[in-house]
């Protein structure tokens, strides 16, 4: 009896959250074409229904009824997996993140679908497995393109995923927790009363760098080498069409949104409102709030740098994004053993 | 100082603000299936042919157009009117406004200002075929756009409505315009060279 | 419930394994061993180390693997035509000579009971991690210094290969 609420409940919270990042997904891309419409004078997709709000809709209805190519020469199964073990990472992630205060739900635990004591870890063994499903899906295409977009991305992934686990490495030495709900409990409250406890006043170096090494970890612009237009057409998808197509699409939103989500875990306090007296608005809302601020920023630097070439995305990575954030490391490390003795 | 800028990235983050108020600046664009730009008269859009007010037909057949078409794509089939020996006019009238540059000298070499230019500019068909126009449907949009072409013909200093009177011609389609005697009835200076100096220059 | 996910996890696990060495596309061998560290890592999960489960991936899959890939990727590694090599019996015999290592310390009893101080309720009590910690950086903390220390050698002798020809260049600018 136990066990079976238990899979209610966890699936009544799995589907809960995968429709809201799913719609988050579909309303990031309307978002991010209308603010970058208005950031060059323009007002984006207006036509389908009042200011072009069904846009997604269309859009994913049109990826869904189009032709599925399959390139000749192309490896068949390689080629149809890659999609996927693209998608999955983007989505398991959400399992860890706690969405709002706990709460109980038919006697079982709520507020986070799973709360794994090494949950951070698991958001980060996950986004190094997407990037299998890049280098696949540009192996298999049997392209050239699509090869060097995902060599690069393989590069990429692996370089920067390094400088955002040092970023963060700092926020656990804070909080002596890799579990995210401890991680996210251990920000409530404020200091003086006016300044929340949030681990980005702490880390600022931190979360600078975690923001940086997440944009190049998502292949967004500045750093989207993988699927340079210019260059490599598109990248590691150019010969995807279709669904296919748009579960690569999925998962790159999915990821920024991953990414954004984390963020406002680690160093905005998560769902905690900033001062006690806005804490009568509800935990899910801020952590959304503070996602979308984040999602904003990704759009904002879309719209504002062009992009690097690729020896300066690995000179900034190696050179410059590592040592500093091993120094802030080796600084927070000392500033946490002075503060505990 | 460099080196602070650098480490602040004060360079970046001016260009985020700069992109930041961008975004309460006006839009500067059109919705374009429900607006559109004011196109002016002189606009260069798809060929018609005109009629006299009284419903005859402009076009003498002369072919001069097909002379004068750079990209080949007029087809003129001249032909006498039926029981009028001495008047000719254009029994078919093939463009193909695919191949057409809109470069407008059909309009300047016709001597009786049959054709003219509407401001019609979307001419997407679902058929290749459509873009072939025949004489019926050039008549038929210039009578659709007669006010477009009318005014292109004044833009381009073709006809300014008064040039070619219709009264008293009898039997005839046309009559040129009267002599400008205002000058003592000189011609205007030759410009550029003549057709003697052009052979010259070719046997050069 | 506990051994029908081992059972699974386990066969899995073999399975993957023969096929890496046996499969002829070099892309498929490095899927089956993607394959196997997952399993890996759920055995993991079974015996409540997730920390090294997550680690597994990380480490394995996340980095190592796709170096592999990236690797085969750029030699563009020709598909082997012949389906085994020359040295199959030594690698059978060899084979058979761990295996039946393996079974007897197995029977013998060896490794029949876990003992010490990390038993799984102590684990739970502190957590995965922390109990890997506490192990790694008290009575361990020599054997990880001296791994530590191999892979900056390793390191340092990598970027000594590679950048030979700059170190070179360097020498006879300073000999001019």
């Amino acid at each position: 009896m136990e066990i079976g609420w238990m899979v209610i409940t966890a699936l009544l919270q799995i589907t809960v959250v995968l429709i809201t990042v799913l719609l988050t997904v579909a309303y990031m891309t309307y978002a991010e074409r209308k603010v970058l419409s208005f950031m060059q004078d323009r007002l984006g997709p207006m036509e389908v229904g009042p200011y072009g709000l069904l846009q997604p809709i269309a859009d994913g209805l049109k990826l869904f009824f189009k032709e599925d190519i399959i390139p000749a020469g192309a490896n068949k199964i390689i080629f149809s997996i890659a999609p996927i073990i693209c998608l999955i990472p983007a989505l398991i992630g959400f399992a860890v993140i706690p969405y709002t205060e706990g709460f109980t739900l038919f006697g079982m635990q709520g507020g986070v679908i799973a709360d794994l004591n090494v949950g951070l870890l698991y958001i980060f063994a996950f986004a190094g497995v997407g990037a299998y499903g890049v280098i696949l899906g540009g192996w298999a295409s049997n392209s050239k393109y699509a090869l060097l977009g995902g060599l690069r991305s393989a590069a990429q992934i692996i370089s920067y995923e390094l400088a955002m686990g040092f970023s963060i490495v700092g926020v656990l030495l804070l909080s002596g927790s890799l579990s995210l709900v401890s991680i996210t409990q251990a920000q409530s409250g404020t200091w003086f009363g006016f300044i929340p406890q949030w681990n980005v006043f702490l880390q600022p170096v931190a979360f600078g760098a975690y923001v940086i090494a997440a944009v190049a970890e998502t292949n967004r612009l500045p750093f989207d080498m993988p699927e340079a237009e210019s260059e490599l057409v598109a990248g590691f998808f150019t010969e995807y069409s279709g669904m296919r197509f748009a579960f690569f699409f999925l998962a790159e939103y999915g990821n920024m949104i991953l990414v954004s989500c984390l963020a406002s875990v680690l160093f905005l306090g998560g769902y905690n409102a900033p001062l006690p007296f806005l804490s009568f608005i509800p935990g899910f809302a801020w952590l959304a709030l503070k996602t979308w601020a984040l999602l904003f920023f990704f759009i904002w630097i879309r719209g504002t740098f062009p992009r690097v070439r690729f020896d300066q995305l690995m000179k900034f990575g190696w050179k410059v994004l590592i040592p500093v954030t091993l120094v802030n490391l080796l600084v927070t490390a000392l500033g946490v053993y002075i503060y505990n003795n | 100082m460099g080196l602070i800028k650098t480490v602040f990235m004060t360079e970046l983050l001016m260009g985020l603000k700069i992109v930041f108020m961008q975004m309460f600046k006006p839009y500067c664009t059109l919705q374009y299936p429900h607006v559109k730009h004011p196109i002016p008269d002189g606009y260069r859009g798809l060929m018609s042919l005109l009629r006299y007010e009284d419903g005859s037909e402009r076009c003498v057949g002369c072919s001069l157009c097909e002379a004068a078409c750079p990209s080949n794509c007029i087809k003129v089939v001249s032909d006498e009117v039926p029981g009028q020996p001495l008047v000719r006019y254009a029994r078919e009238y093939y463009l193909d406004i695919s191949r057409c540059v809109f470069c407008g000298f059909c309009t300047e070499a016709c001597p009786v200002d049959a054709l003219a230019m509407t401001k019609v500019y979307e001419a997407s068909v679902y058929d290749r075929r459509e873009l072939m126009f025949d004489k019926r449907k050039l008549y038929a949009l210039g009578e659709q756009f007669l006010e477009d072409g009318k005014a292109y013909l004044v833009a381009h200093g073709m006809d300014d409505g008064t040039l070619y009177p219709r009264e008293g011609l009898g039997d005839n389609r046309y009559a040129f315009p009267p002599v400008d005697t205002a000058h003592g009835g000189e011609q205007p200076e030759q410009i550029g060279l003549t057709r003697e100096a052009l052979e010259v220059e070719e046997i050069r | 419930m506990m051994e029908a996910m081992f059972i699974y996890l386990a066969t899995v696990c073999v399975v993957c394994a023969v096929l890496t060495v046996t499969l002829r596309q070099p892309v498929y061998n490095v899927l089956s061993l993607l394959t196997l560290f997952f399993h890996v890592a759920g055995l993991y999960v079974l015996l409540n180390a997730e920390f090294l489960a997550v680690v597994q991936i990380i480490v394995y899959a996340g980095a190592i693997l796709v170096l592999y890939l990236f690797v085969l990727m750029l030699l563009n590694v020709r598909t082997q035509s012949r389906h085994l090599h020359r040295q199959w019996p030594f690698a059978v015999l060899i084979l058979g000579a761990v295996g039946a290592m393996l079974v007897g310390a197995l029977h013998s009893g060896v490794w029949g009971s876990a003992s010490g101080e990390s038993t799984a309720a102590a684990i739970h009590e502190i957590g995965d991690t922390q109990a890997i910690g506490l192990r790694l950086y008290t009575d361990y903390l020599l054997p990880f210094e001296v791994a530590s220390l191999v892979l900056l050698v390793a390191m340092i002798g990598a970027i000594v290969l590679t950048k030979k020809s700059l170190i070179d260049d360097h020498i006879d600018q300073i000999k001019e």
